[in-house]
């Protein structure tokens, strides 16, 4: 069930502990508040894919500083900085707002139709938000316009639906094993090199050249 | 008062106090300088030495100009850190170029040269083995760590309350400081390797604390030896640069102020509050408050006596004191008492350079000074008993004709100083800055409890409602889909909006979270019964804690920006 404006705004102040969701800061709620979905801005960090370091990106790549660093740019903007998402580009970002969903709530983190416009695509393909989850929400920037697209620390370019679970879920984000993104203050990285199949190849590879 | 503490048979209160600080921040220290070695690993293994050094605007130019002399200190780094100096002459002579270098810069730069220069011979012998400057610094660290843990059963009896004997409490503590000493010895050396950016989220305390009451006030931050303020210009006049370039240079008249910010601390949003008492004495020497208390509105044509230089140094320390109070509350003093408690011992008193008044005096002006404004420092109270247990230690084990100068120098430096503070104090509070206040506390408080209630799941405290959520809830529940009228939709869900936390408020809170939260994470990170000590526990904690200060900083900022552009 897609939760209504008024179903958000109940579950932000549940008196239940169980079933309170939160998100800080609400900023001004008035402009958030959509039928279905609550407005989220944009944050001051992002981290941007280099190519020139290293060649591909591997399927165990893992994100320890060394790596991190020789695939990635980390940018940091001041409160009222810029940032130019040139056509074709993708970066990383992440929302102001910081998150903790219940166990019988799940999240989707969609672009709002004004930047859509201008070409403003906010996540690739991982979209989705586990019940459970605490964090800051990562964007998948990239712009799919001709025109470069200047970008600000506070923007509202995307928007956050919430859905309730028929039943609550038996482990939640924050106990499944190998959950890689939680309590994030801040964006990071494809930690995807540490899935135990991605491991496992590498292994396997090291072995039978 | 005596100088000697009180001896118990076990550990008393302010002593075990004053072990937990030490110990703390001892593995604080270690964890950040461990994370800063890693980060230089990274940067040397990345970027390529010919890289250009870049500069801030007007700096800029003037570098490129000197980048002959600034690379051919940076090239004998860059050898140095991966094992590739030559011989030993080179090693020295480079070493020695870049100190008169350095020296030409800032004098304070010295104060930790003597113990690089012996660090940087002694590790020499390395070379031919081919171990790299940053892998020397994590082994020595490393070979310290270890040795340090050998004593972990000892320190497991201490916290547990088990150490009945005071000769063990002294070799537990004998050996902290084995390790303190390492770790501040290799923070020095870090010295060598200035390539740290300061984060944004120092620059948005300051605003914070400042901005409001000095817009045009402009900063550069960077990260350090040690924390300080110097003048942008004086550094550009004493290298004798060109007459043509010090013209360019009247633009940087509004802002050439400096505050750098330790090397190790980068991350420590706690130890920011550093950076407040240096802001101060940039205001002061703007407003020349300590110059106008010592000599009156009559400025002296020529430089004064020592005396003078001396009275005028110890009124701006304490302008520089309440100014950062003012601004941050008790918080401010903090970083300071935790510094001086990982020191082995008190600096030998000097007459001619004592421009700080002892530390214990400082702290009883300030804590004085908060309370006209309400502001009660009970919830550090514990800290400043195991300070002040700290200091009265060293003291005793000064020489007799040390304590003798520090007694007097303590003893001229208080009267002058308390005769003067409602002076100091009414200037102050005519610079008409966003105080901390009794209301600042109450609420930091409250957030100290949401980052204990939110550990595991690491929520930031950068804002609040005004209303709580049982009101709102209630008022939720009056209204009706397709009944309730748009505007008193709108009314309701405007109780929802938050208003940012002030910088000061997060920084207390943030303390008030440590001291409530340190021992019980040694604890964990000692657990004893046969179990081995686990110093990642404590990294980790560590960790978790500056993220979410940084972040709170970050949302509160972003969070006030915006609510300045809708306004």
């Amino acid at each position: 069930m897609l939760l209504s404006d008024i179903d958000i705004a109940k579950r932000l102040v549940d008196p239940e502990p169980d079933r309170k969701l939160f998100i800080t800061p609400i900023i001004s709620a008035a402009q958030q508040f959509g039928p279905s979905s609550l407005d989220v801005h944009l944050s001051t960090d992002f981290q941007r894919l280099e190519n020139i370091n290293v060649p591909y990106l591997k399927f165990n790549q893992r994100p320890d500083e060394d790596e991190e660093k020789a695939y990635t740019e980390r940018i940091i903007l001041p409160a009222r900085g810029k940032f130019y998402l040139h056509p074709g580009e993708f970066v990383l970002a992440s929302t102001l707002e910081y998150f903790k969903f219940p166990d019988d709530l799940a999240g989707r983190i969609e672009g709002r139709s004004s930047w859509g416009r201008r070409g403003l695509l906010v996540h690739a393909t991982a979209g989705f938000v586990d019940p459970g989850f605490a964090g800051v929400l990562t964007f998948e920037l990239s712009n799919a316009g001709r025109l470069p697209i200047e970008l600000t620390p506070g923007l509202r370019i995307g928007q956050v639906c919430f859905f309730q679970l028929e039943t609550r879920c038996l482990v939640p984000y924050y106990a499944k094993r190998g959950a890689k993104y939680f309590g994030a203050t801040t964006l990071e990285v494809s930690k995807a090199g540490f899935d135990p199949e991605a491991y496992a190849a590498s292994s396997s590879d090291q072995t039978n050249p | 008062m005596s100088n000697t503490p009180e001896v118990h048979p076990s550990a008393s209160d302010p002593e075990r106090r004053r072990f937990l600080c030490v110990l703390a921040e001892t593995l604080d220290k270690l964890y950040r300088v461990d994370r800063l070695l890693s980060r230089q690993r990274t940067f040397l293994g990345t970027v390529s030495a010919e890289d250009s050094v870049s500069g801030v605007d007007a700096l800029a130019d003037f570098l490129d100009r000197h980048r002959e002399e600034l690379v051919a200190g940076s090239d004998a780094i860059v050898r140095f850190l991966r094992g590739k100096t030559s011989t030993e002459a080179e090693r020295v002579g480079r070493v020695d170029a870049l100190v008169d270098f350095l020296d030409k810069h800032r004098e304070g730069f010295l104060a930790g040269s003597d113990a690089i220069v012996r660090f940087l011979q002694s590790r020499a012998s390395n070379e031919a083995e081919g171990v790299s400057g940053v892998d020397a610094l994590v082994d020595f660290l490393d070979k310290h760590r270890e040795e340090f843990l050998a004593s972990s059963d000892a320190i497991v009896r201490f916290l547990q309350g088990k150490t009945s004997n005071k000769e063990e409490r002294d070799g537990i503590f004998a050996t902290l400081h084995v390790l303190v000493a390492r770790v501040l010895q290799v923070h020095e050396l870090l010295l060598l390797i200035p390539r740290e950016a300061a984060l944004p989220q120092a620059s948005f305390v300051l605003r914070d604390c400042f901005a409001a009451t000095y817009p045009g006030a402009s900063i550069v931050l960077t990260n350090f030896y040690s924390a300080y303020e110097y003048r942008f210009e004086d550094i550009l006049k004493k290298i004798n640069i060109e007459q043509e370039e010090r013209g360019r240079l009247k633009q940087l008249k509004q802002g050439g102020d400096v505050l750098c910010q330790a090397f190790a601390d980068r991350d420590n949003a706690l130890a920011w509050a550093v950076l407040a008492h240096e802001y101060g004495h940039t205001l002061d020497e703007g407003a020349r408050i300590s110059e106008r208390i010592v000599f009156g509105d009559e400025r002296p044509k020529l430089s004064a006596d020592h005396k003078s230089d001396w009275l005028v140094s110890v009124v701006a320390e304490t302008v520089a004191d309440f100014i950062a109070a003012r601004v941050l509350g008790p918080a401010s003093l903090m970083p300071i008492l935790f510094l001086e408690m990982m020191q082995p011992q008190l600096k030998p008193p000097d007459k001619s350079s004592a421009g700080h008044p002892p530390t214990p005096l400082r702290v009883q002006l300030v804590r004085e000074y908060l309370r006209d404004f309400g502001v009660v420092t009970a919830d550090f109270e514990k800290d400043f008993q195991a300070y002040e247990y700290d200091y009265k230690w060293k003291v005793a084990r000064m020489k007799k004709e040390e304590q003798e100068t520090l007694n007097q120098l303590a003893s001229s430096a208080g009267q002058v100083l308390v005769k003067n503070a409602p002076e100091i104090a009414a200037k102050v509070n005519g610079l008409r800055l966003r105080g901390f206040d009794k209301q600042n506390a109450t609420n930091a408080r409250e957030e100290a409890k949401v980052l204990h209630k939110t550990a595991k799941w690491g929520q930031p405290i950068s804002s609040r409602r005004v209303r709580s959520d049982k009101k709102i809830f209630k008022a939720l529940r009056s209204l009706k889909s397709g009944v309730t009228k748009r505007e008193r939709a709108y009314e309701v869900i405007a109780a929802f909006d938050e208003m940012p936390v002030p910088s000061s408020e997060i920084l207390t809170a943030g303390w008030l979270y440590k001291f409530s939260s340190f021992e019980a994470e040694l604890m964990k990170t000692f657990p004893g019964a046969g179990r081995k000590a686990d110093l990642e526990v404590y990294s980790e904690y560590v960790e978790r804690t500056d993220r979410r200060l940084l972040k709170s900083l970050e949302l509160a900022a972003v969070h006030a920006e915006l609510r300045n552009r809708t306004d």
